[in-house]
């Protein structure tokens, strides 16, 4: 890669305002947020590059009584330096996963969900959590839940013009969460399948249950129909519920699965994933 | 770009490109070759300096997110009371290998150390899950940071 | 260098390995390289080159355009033919980097394609380079007699890794004299081939290498090309030229058939047996991988009657930088677990069945009566280590019953055995009547200085053999330095092989500081001692397969491996590892632990693999349990101190132990590599 230091020009905004002035100053603009990516990516010097890691509100993470917001720019070792009491277990566990120590340091949120690829592994335990993202575009800033800016933006990516804000994550109480990755041990980049799930109990029967799978698509897969299949249903679980369940799953699972998991490897373990999970609600 | 920044304490100012990476920076302009490049994409952690007390890839760092920072590499680690125990430690488990992954690995129990000065045996083996030296097994390295870990809480009581 | 400062440098990132060497006014080299698998090419135009800027092709080479291996040859720089996919067509240099990349993407090359061979699957007549045929006894006989006969295929797949450390050398010219800088494993080999292409005196030139330097497989191909062309464009350049050049070391996939008759107490009375091993686009491998191969097909239970068919097939593929193992890994893996299918068919477990089958080779009266059997006592150790039969006993009953559906968050669980062996290295045919040295330099302060081109860098050889001249000349480790290997100022020791190295140039090192010893009672310090080698390794001229006459002379390993599988993911989790290792003599325990664990992780990696980590090729380490470890100590008469080399033999049981394991664990006998969650999944067809 050639440099030519007067070519690429620098800009380092220090707050929202400074930043929407400079994207409508230079909308082709490279937007670098970790550089994680970019560093490895980057093939061509772009004409201007906009350093976002000082915008403050970019950089800061907000806990209310009912949600936590982080900033697209906040790394994942800040996120996980929170704790485990803080941050909800399955987002915990998926960005411990994702990569190790010294890449988390730089790596963000933003940076993860913004790659809009197989390997943005934090997407399925934020869509499990109906998280929502704040946009910014060329008509303002909006609110949309992620689920629906990953279904817009698949093919696109994140286009000129755009800047992920902030990601509102809702804090509620569950009785059980997980997630889990398949990959080869402690070599996160070549994972496909993404399992999380989580459930809410009231009085022993099921009150709320999510499931979520990420493949070989960006876009992650959550049925709400599916879902209620088994709201209301008493606990110990009976093992026809749990059959009727994974069959159900199965015959889903099936409709997408050249765009979404085509190893039977992958479909094998989402349907015993699931299994296993309801298996162990009866067993606490 | 002129870049001026903390170097191993030192002030450092150079002309650079503002996406050249820290790693050429430093094996290239300054001549300190203890920062190894294997791969330039942050995947074998032999390129590992401290950037603001961080552990972070040397390789992903650009020029233009240096001013005004501090780096460490291993160079300048070495001269650190921190680093007498890690090589006194290194040096009784007798961590032998060619050398390639060790500066990056000794940051890494560095950085581990400082988060949890007293990690369990699994947590060490987690950590430094991601490095690939092949030259020696891994149950060694782990020996080694909980000896690091003993002999500061040692030191720590002495005091 | 002192070893302590050997062992400092590294912790305090002072090593310098070549990448990080820089010389002045130094120039970049680049080789272009063929974009076909098979064909021919012409270089049709080249770019206009600036002052400073050479290229290079075939032609411009002074001397021989050949890079001399027994029984073979490959050119440097491909004339006409190309014959792999990545063969060196030209040679580029510059003062700067990137006009030099810049250059070569202009170099327009014509290439006529021709069909290549990429597969050892039916291969043609022409392709076969080498055939080895055994046939002993009366096998046609024996299974027309036997009670029964049980077959396998077994096949390892393709593997490769990166190597972490930029390959590279750097040549320069100065006074007259050529210097390189090169990571070799066989210095003078190097030298000669260097010498050789610039048609220069070997005299004229210093091979050195580098005090740091990363291991990982043969190395000796490849440096010496490197070290070939930066000479080259040294020459031409009169400057210093630096080169490097990115690849992996690889092992190409094998298929090995073994069909065993048994008789009536289900025992293995004769076998044929047929292996196919890929040679790559020249045979520059043979004899080592292919006679390791042969000489382990049938692993250690020489069968009396017996066919073997073995061949060694050209393909259009990278014929360097395998793996060093590469023979023996792919036939112990196919013959042990061969015997542990038998074993499980025959419903004898895995253990007895082994016992009967060693104690039937020693039938023979090849074994000298007082010398007892190492295989069967490690077999035997590492079973009682392991608590194997009770294991093994309960994980078949409990495959036997049909797991109820509420207990299906259970893990499957498995056990395997594996036994080999290691230290081939009496078959290289490659150079004839050896003659090896080693020199040792005493001074007054008694500091000893061992000059050597087969010490590995890395420290931990260094630390044994510092270890042995400690304890024979009865001075303090601390005394003991190791000069910078360079043909220059070190003496051949042969080439650097790990099981080589430590019993016969570690033998070398003994008689050589015994020597001192004697010397030094009659004349006064300082004092030097060059000892030429004297050992006799067993005869290679007939060995073909093992034989139990040659027990003594290897190293043996007993493997268990206990495993589950989780039933969510299906991943293989080790649980527990046991070994029990005959190495003659154990002179420093700790240091064998390491490198023993290290080779295990290496032998999972073989196992794992898979082919689509060829983007990402920087595996971590599987995490492994503590391994135990028995040593069985048989002082070895031809070793230092009764020592013999361990190599990479611990990485040749992991396969078909684990293989096994996994195998009792789903109920399905499994005969190929890879094995990871994936292959589970096929081969439990989504139950």
């Amino acid at each position: 890669m050639k440099n030519n230091a007067g070519d690429i020009k620098i800009l380092y905004p220090l707050s929202l305002k400074e930043l929407g002035n400079l994207c409508e100053e230079f909308p082709d603009a490279l937007l670098f947020a970790g550089g994680t990516q970019l560093m490895r990516t980057i093939k061509e010097d772009p004409r201007c590059l906009i350093s976002l890691n000082a915008i403050r509100e970019l950089t800061r993470i907000r806990r209310k009584e009912n949600y936590i917001e982080i900033g697209s720019c906040v790394t994942l070792s800040r996120i996980l330096s929170l704790g485990e009491n803080v941050v909800p277990i399955a987002l915990y566990k998926a960005i411990s996963a994702a990569v190790g120590p010294s890449i988390r340091n730089t790596a963000t949120i933003g940076g993860n969900i913004c790659t809009i690829s197989h390997i943005s592994d934090l997407i399925a335990p934020l869509v499990l959590y109906d998280a929502r993202v704040e946009l910014r575009t060329l008509s303002g800033i909006h609110w949309l839940p992620l689920l629906r800016f990953i279904q817009t933006h698949e093919k696109t990516g994140i286009v000129a013009g755009e800047t992920l804000l902030v990601i509102r994550i809702p804090l509620e109480e569950w009785d059980m969460q997980t997630f889990i990755k398949t990959d080869i041990i402690h070599s996160p980049k070549l994972s496909v399948l993404k399992c999380a799930a989580a459930v809410r109990t009231n009085k022993n029967s099921i009150n709320d249950l999510r499931l979520v799978f990420g493949g070989i698509s960006p876009i992650v897969l959550r049925s709400r129909e599916l879902e209620g299949i088994l709201i209301g249903d008493k606990l110990p679980l009976q093992k026809k519920s749990i059959d009727l369940f994974c069959s159900e799953l199965t015959k889903l699972l099936e409709t997408k699965k050249e765009d979404f998991l085509p190893h039977p490897y992958h479909f094998g373990t989402a349907i015993r994933f699931t299994r296993y999970f309801l298996s162990s609600l009866n067993t606490g | 770009m002129k870049i001026t920044f903390n170097l191993n304490g030192k002030e450092t100012t150079l002309d650079s490109p503002p996406l050249k990476s820290l790693l050429d920076i430093l094996r290239k302009d300054l001549g300190l070759t203890g920062t190894k490049c294997g791969c330039h994409k942050g995947e074998c952690n032999s390129c590992l300096v401290f950037y603001n007390e961080m552990l972070v890839n040397s390789c992903l760092v650009p020029a233009f997110r240096l001013n005004g920072t501090k780096v460490v590499t291993i160079e300048g680690f070495t001269q650190t009371k921190e680093y007498q125990t890690i090589e006194k430690a290194f040096l009784k488990m007798n961590i032998t290998g060619c050398g390639f992954c060790i500066p990056g690995l000794i940051l890494a129990t560095e950085a581990l150390l400082t988060d949890k000065p007293h990690p369990t045996r699994d947590e060490v083996t987690e950590n430094l899950s991601a490095f690939l030296c092949l030259c020696s097994g891994y149950q060694q390295v782990v020996d080694a940071v909980l000896y690091v870990s003993e002999l500061r809480r040692k030191k720590k009581g002495e005091k | 260098m002192a070893l302590h400062d050997e062992m400092i440098k590294p912790l305090r990132g002072l090593s310098q390995f070549i990448c990080d060497i820089t010389l002045k006014n130094c120039q970049y080299g680049h080789i272009i390289v063929a974009s076909i698998h098979k064909g021919s090419f012409t270089v049709k135009k080249t770019p206009p080159l600036g002052h400073g800027y050479y290229l290079l092709t075939a032609k411009d080479i002074p001397g021989k355009n050949k890079l001399a291996l027994y029984p073979d040859s490959m050119p440097f720089l491909a004339e006409k033919k190309i014959q792999y996919k990545g063969q060196p067509l030209c040679l580029l240099c510059g003062p700067d980097k990137e006009e030099v990349k810049r250059l070569a993407g202009l170099v327009q090359i014509d290439f006529k394609e021709e069909p290549a061979c990429l597969s050892i699957e039916k291969p043609a007549k022409e392709n076969i380079l080498r055939t080895e045929s055994v046939n002993r006894g009366n096998v046609e006989n024996v299974f027309a007699h036997c009670s029964k006969i049980i077959e396998g295929e077994f096949r390892t797949d393709f593997e490769e890794y990166q190597f972490i450390e930029p390959q590279a050398a750097i040549a320069y010219w100065e006074k007259k004299k050529l210097s390189v800088y090169c990571a070799t494993k066989n210095l003078f080999f190097t030298r000669n081939s260097v010498a050789e292409s610039l048609k220069i005196p070997k005299t004229q030139t210093n091979i050195i290498v580098p005090d740091f330097v990363q291991d990982q497989g043969e190395k000796q191909v490849l440096p010496t090309l490197l070290a070939s062309y930066a000479a080259m464009l040294a020459s031409v350049s009169k400057k210093p030229v630096k080169i490097s050049y990115t690849t992996t070391v690889k092992r190409y996939p094998c298929i090995v058939r073994h069909k065993t008759a048994l008789d009536e107490n289900h025992l293995p009375v004769g076998m044929k047996s047929e292996i196919l091993l890929d040679a790559g686009a020249f045979n520059i491998t043979y004899p080592n991988i292919f006679k390791r191969a042969l000489f382990s097909l049938c692993g250690a239970y020489e069968p009396e009657h017996l066919e073997i068919n073995a061949y060694y097939i050209r393909t259009n593929k990278i014929p360097f930088t395998r793996f060093l193992n590469t023979g023996a890994l792919e036939s112990f893996f196919a013959v042990e677990l061969h015997t542990s299918n038998i074993s499980r068919i025959c419903e004898s477990d895995p253990y007895a069945l082994r016992i009967k089958m060693l104690a039937k080779t020693g039938n023979k009266g090849k074994i000298p009566a007082d010398s007892p059997d190492s295989a069967s006592e490690i077999l035997t150790d590492v079973v009682k280590q392991s608590d194997f039969l009770r294991k093994y006993s309960s994980y078949e009953a409990i495959l036997k019953r049909k797991i109820p559906a509420n207990q299906m968050h259970l893990p499957l669980r498995g056990i395997g055995l594996s036994l080999c062996f290691f230290g081939f290295d009496f078959l290289d045919e490659t150079v004839k009547s050896p003659k090896y040295s080693i020199k040792l330099t005493m001074q007054k302060n008694n500091n000893l200085t061992i000059y050597s081109s087969a010490i590995e860098t890395d420290q931990s050889l260094k630390q044994l053999f510092a270890s042995i001249a400690s304890r024979v000349l009865g001075i303090n480790i601390a005394k003991i330095s190791f000069e910078t290997q360079t043909t220059q100022n070190t003496p051949n020791s042969g080439p650097l092989t790990q099981s080589r190295v430590i019993t016969h140039t570690g033998k070398l090192l003994e008689q050589a500081c015994l020597a001192l010893l004697a010397k030094k009672k009659n004349k006064a310090l300082p004092l030097t001692v060059i000892k030429s080698d004297g050992i006799t390794p067993p005869s290679a001229k007939d060995t073909i397969i093992y034989n139990t006459s040659y027990s003594e002379s290897l190293t043996w390993c007993a493997f268990v491996i206990e495993i589950e599988i989780d039933p969510v993911t299906y991943e293989i989790i080790c649980k527990n590892i046991w070994i029990t290792i005959e190495a003659g003599s154990i002179l420093e325990p700790d240091k064998v632990r390491v490198h023993l664990e290290k080779e295990v992780l290496s032998g999972f990696r073989s196992v794992s693999f898979r082919r689509a980590f060829k983007d990402h090729k920087y595996i971590p380490s599987p995490y492994l349990p503590p391994l135990s470890i028995n040593f069985l100590e048989k002082p070895y008469k031809n070793g230092p101190l009764g020592a013999k080399g361990i190599g990479e033999l611990p990485g040749l049981c992991v396969a078909p132990a684990y293989i096994a394991a996994v195998s009792q664990a789903i109920g399905i006998s499994i005969h190929e590599t890879p094995l990871v969650p994936e292959n589970i999944e096929a081969y439990l067809g989504g139950k």
